[in-house]
């Protein structure tokens, strides 16, 4: 763990916990939506268990048929908008500004405001369980179950607000990475010597930017309607309730692509460095990867084939999404490519790589066949989508995260997860996930129905639902394994080297864990794989270390340090950090004061923003880097 | 932090200039209005109004907010979101039979 | 928000283009979507409300022109702010930032007149010629003051906005090297003139058969 210094080398005088409530540091941050992360996929793996549990037979009562609906809908909820993309989050905020040769982000407090809002917006959306009530709707609200007359009460409400402060939480991050990758990438990194895990989230945040303003509209629509009595989702006033599920899946597809694609690219990270060779087709890769983006945009219907739009607008809508297999089958052959003639290792980030790839192609395939219309007026609304979605967004999206935290935990703490553990992890989750979910296939063609809190005897759904249900306590126990080593290495793990894996990426050329400053000279980049190149230069010479930058930067001692040994944080160079700072936090939580307010009193919504605006302006008006007070060094002026 | 760097291809105008481009505009605003009483099919009236939308948003845009002058990049990021609008407003108006 | 600049050197960035004026363009793509299912949902909704008031009823261009056009001088007058400033011209920045900001405040009065305008039903010796319109009454209703208001909050954020900086001028801090927090205001009071550019049209002159 980094020592907090902040500001040059004078050690904090506070306590360490206000270190981590001030952080600017795009490191402490990572971290800091990674543990929260984990925390809600384990809040939202419970409320599946409960699901399972209470599906594992027919007839049963383990809980009541609302609040199972309260379940399934804060399940899909939390997963997606509190555990996986907080969980890329957590690697763009650590990974992305070491693999860019950066000090840290374009906008270190707009970051931590992300993180603040991101972590009150959980809180905020989970408190509707004790407050009367969670969303009981789905993740995805359809009009007019919504509407206050159906669903009074604040659960939607909750839901609503919770997704509007969790959308301006993903925007400003979103934003703040759009414009790291664009302006802070080091000397001589041009977009196409960029890691592929970096083109990833910059793909990623120009689609969040683009498809969150959408739902929030949406929302907006939604929460008028409920509040001031509006007519945009009321059928007695002419309204058309279709138009929530245009919008809603406007934002939702491209949503879908916003959780897989950094999963890609931590995928195409992982493949070269355990196969030592190159990433295979590196420029496809990138196309691919803006194409899919791009063309997601255009798919959105495929949800809506059995809403009635008519056949030529399911035509259309079914003939894009085919499209849309072409580049992810094309990044598919790509990674497989990677592998071939490869010298390849399998440990552990290795493992769920592969597995990635496998679980994958599976949910790829059953997408393909949601994608033809007709067949898809048999599946849709049944386990057969269920399956898909779960193949790929667990099987596809976690497994990816989980390659990526098992090979950047060295980096990011300094210490080695156990291997041992690692496969324990691995292969007791794949057998687990898939008990879960493949005989969803099976169910969903044989007719089960989504959201049916039981179903009746004599089915013929008893087994496969059974076997489901084990299977998900089979992941269960193979999460365990991975908190356990998780908590057991970060506290007493082997120590880990600079360079662990052989890497290929400037990550790799700094310690474990990084000091505040990351770089003690930013690196000149002259090719892709750009530390790769440096230790194993096409010459076969030995390279002279890491060539300092040019030109006007404080660097003051430090020799260059090499790919083995430890760098120490004394000769630090005179390089301002941002200053840590806790108007983000005032910020965040004077939107939330705001969101409460609406729920309860108007006086606590307008004491919301007040703090709101008093933290804005003083945001504003407080440098980004305060100059040292006290002894310690020059004063430096910017 | 200052923002000496250059941000622009060319120089940016001067008052002047400024002053024309917002004679313009208020002509072509004049002129919307204008037509608007002139009775035509409500086709016409709607590519016509769409038109001199366009342009007055255009000139706002290269004008005002010097995307002309100014580096290419800027342009590309606020047409990215234009376009991406553009394209969803048209396949909603074509799903709900507004056009086409 | 400043990005993180140990250095203060031109170079230091990749496209050597200032961090904040990228930001300002992003955010007004992303509002380009914000703004757009908004009149998406207006036109889809367009001509479909079961009771009136109905636009014709309601709508009125002379007015509401004449309120364009204040919007786009207010443009000329953000223009000129800003000219000023880069010329290291305080004086000049302030007269025109203030004009610009009361020109807002202007369009904003004659939003509210307009709104106030609606909600009233109309009498004519005692008859009652149309039933007042708010965002309960119909469709167009709420259609129209979720879009036209969600603007005006624009307005008015770009107005507190701008009133800001003229009180910062006054501190004595905004030299020609604050150009650049003039520029990101003046890019954000452009945008928001542009939307209504294109609301004007689509809502008043298309919308209402003359």
């Amino acid at each position: 763990m980094t020592t907090v210094t902040g500001v040059r080398g004078r050690r904090a005088a506070y306590k360490w916990w206000w270190g981590w409530v001030t952080t600017v540091d795009h490191k402490r941050i990572g971290v800091l939506y990674g543990v929260s992360a984990i925390a809600f996929l384990l809040v939202g793996g419970i409320e599946a268990l409960v699901i399972r549990l209470q599906l594992a037979r027919p007839e049963q009562g383990v809980v009541s048929p609302d609040t199972y609906n309260q379940l399934f809908t804060m399940h899909g909820t939390t997963m997606i908008f509190l555990a996986i993309m907080p969980l890329s989050a957590s690697l763009f905020n650590f990974i992305v500004p070491l693999l860019i040769g950066a000090r840290d982000v374009a906008f270190p407090r707009l970051n931590a405001f992300s993180y603040w809002m991101f972590a009150m917006g959980g809180v905020f959306l989970n408190s509707s369980w004790f407050l009367g009530g969670a969303p009981n709707a789905g993740w995805f609200g359809y009009a007019n179950l919504t509407s206050k007359a159906y669903n009074p009460g604040f659960g939607i409400d909750f839901w609503v607000l919770g997704l509007l402060l969790l959308g301006i939480a993903s925007l400003a991050a979103a934003f703040n990475f759009v414009i790291t990758i664009i302006n802070l990438r080091a000397p001589g990194m041009t977009f196409m010597r960029m890691p592929v895990f970096a083109w990833m989230t910059l793909v990623t945040s120009i689609l969040m930017v683009l498809a969150f303003p959408v739902i929030t509209v949406a929302l907006v629509e939604l929460l008028f309607d409920r509040k001031f009595g509006t007519n945009f989702f009321v059928p007695a006033a002419g309204a058309d309730l279709v138009l929530w599920q245009h919008l809603f899946w406007i934002f939702g597809h491209p949503e879908v692509y916003i959780l897989i694609l950094p999963a890609m690219g931590v995928i195409s990270e992982v493949l070269p460095t355990f196969s030592r060779k190159p990433l295979f087709g590196y420029p496809v890769m990138v196309i691919s990867g803006i194409a899919i983006a791009f063309m997601g945009f255009s798919v959105w219907a495929h949800h809506m084939f059995t809403v009635g739009l008519g056949p030529v607008a399911n035509s259309v809508f079914a003939l894009g999404t085919m499209t849309i297999a072409v580049p992810t089958g094309v990044k598919v052959f790509n990674w497989i490519g990677t592998m071939w003639g490869g010298s390849v290792r399998f440990q552990t980030p290795m493992l769920f790589a592969v597995g990635f790839i496998a679980m994958f192609i599976i949910g790829g395939l059953s997408g393909v066949m949601h994608a033809i219309a007709p067949s898809d007026a048999q599946q849709q609304d049944t386990y057969f989508v269920v399956a898909h979605l779960h193949y790929v967004l667990f099987g596809g999206s976690i497994f990816a995260l989980f390659a990526g935290i098992y090979y950047w935990f060295p980096k990011i703490t300094g210490r080695m997860l156990s291997e041992k553990l690692g496969k324990v992890h691995f292969w007791i989750m794949l057998v687990g996930f898939n008990l879960t979910f493949f005989p969803m296939h099976f169910l969903g063609l044989e007719g089960m129905p989504r959201r049916i809190y039981t179903y009746s005897q004599g089915q013929g759904w008893d087994l496969w639902n059974m076997v489901s249900t084990v299977g998900a306590f089979t992941m269960a126990l193979a999460i365990l394994m991975f908190l356990l080593n998780a908590v057991r290495s970060w506290r007493k793990g082997e120590q880990a080297p600079d360079d662990p894996w052989d890497g290929r990426t400037l990550e790799w050329s700094i310690p474990s864990p990084p000091p505040t400053y990351n770089f003690i000279a930013i690196p000149t980049v002259h090719s892709r794989d750009a530390f790769w190149e440096q230790k194993y230069p096409q010459g076969g010479e030995i390279s002279t270390g890491i060539r300092g930058d040019a030109g006007g930067r404080h660097i003051a001692g430090g020799t260059a340090h090499t790919a083995l040994g430890q760098g120490k944080e004394e000769g630090h160079p005179g390089v301002h950090m941002p200053s840590p700072s806790y108007w983000p936090l005032v910020v965040a939580a004077g939107i939330t004061l705001g969101a409460y307010g609406l729920l309860y009193s108007l006086l606590l919504a307008v004491t919301g923003l007040a703090v709101t605006l008093v933290g804005i302006y003083s945001w504003s008006f407080e440098p980004a880097v305060k100059q040292p007070k006290g002894k310690l060094g020059k004063d430096k002026k910017e | 932090m200052s923002n000496v760097s250059e941000p622009r291809e060319r120089p940016h105008p001067g008052p002047l200039t400024y002053l024309k481009v917002a004679l313009v505009l208020g002509a072509l605003t004049a002129i919307e209005v204008a037509a608007f009483y002139v009775p035509a099919p409500q086709g016409v009236r709607v590519a016509f109004f769409l038109l001199f939308t366009g342009v007055e948003f255009s000139i706002v845009a290269m004008f005002y907010m010097h995307l002309r002058y100014d580096r290419r990049i800027f342009a590309g990021l606020f047409l990215a979101g234009i376009l991406v609008a553009t394209a969803i407003i048209a396949a909603l108006l074509a799903l709900y039979g507004v056009i086409g | 928000m400043e990005h993180v600049a140990p250095i203060p050197h031109a170079a230091e960035t990749s496209t050597g283009l200032p961090s904040r004026k990228l930001l300002i363009w992003a955010f007004l793509g992303s509002e380009c979507m914000f703004f757009g299912s908004l009149i998406a949902t207006y036109l889809v909704y367009q001509g479909k409300s079961l009771i009136g008031p109905f636009p014709k009823d309601v709508l009125d261009i002379p007015v509401t022109s004449v309120s364009t056009f204040v919007l786009l001088t207010s443009s000329l007058g953000m223009v000129l702010a800003y000219a000023g400033i880069t010329r290291g011209d305080v004086w000049a920045f302030r007269r025109w930032i203030l004009l610009t900001a009361l020109l807002g405040i202007t369009f904003l009065g004659f939003q509210a007149f307009e709104f106030y305008h609606f909600a009233n039903p109309v009498y004519e010796n005692g008859e009652l010629i149309r039933q007042g319109l708010t965002p309960r009454t119909n469709l167009f209703g709420s259609t129209f003051f979720t879009l036209t208001g969600f603007h005006g909050a624009h307005v008015t954020v770009g107005v507190i906005w701008l009133l800001s900086l003229f009180a910062y001028s006054f501190r004595g801090d905004l030299t020609r090297e604050g150009a650049l927090n003039v520029d990101l205001a003046a890019l954000y009071w452009h945008f928001v003139d542009i939307v209504w550019v294109v609301i004007f049209p689509v809502v008043y002159l298309i919308g209402v058969q003359p």
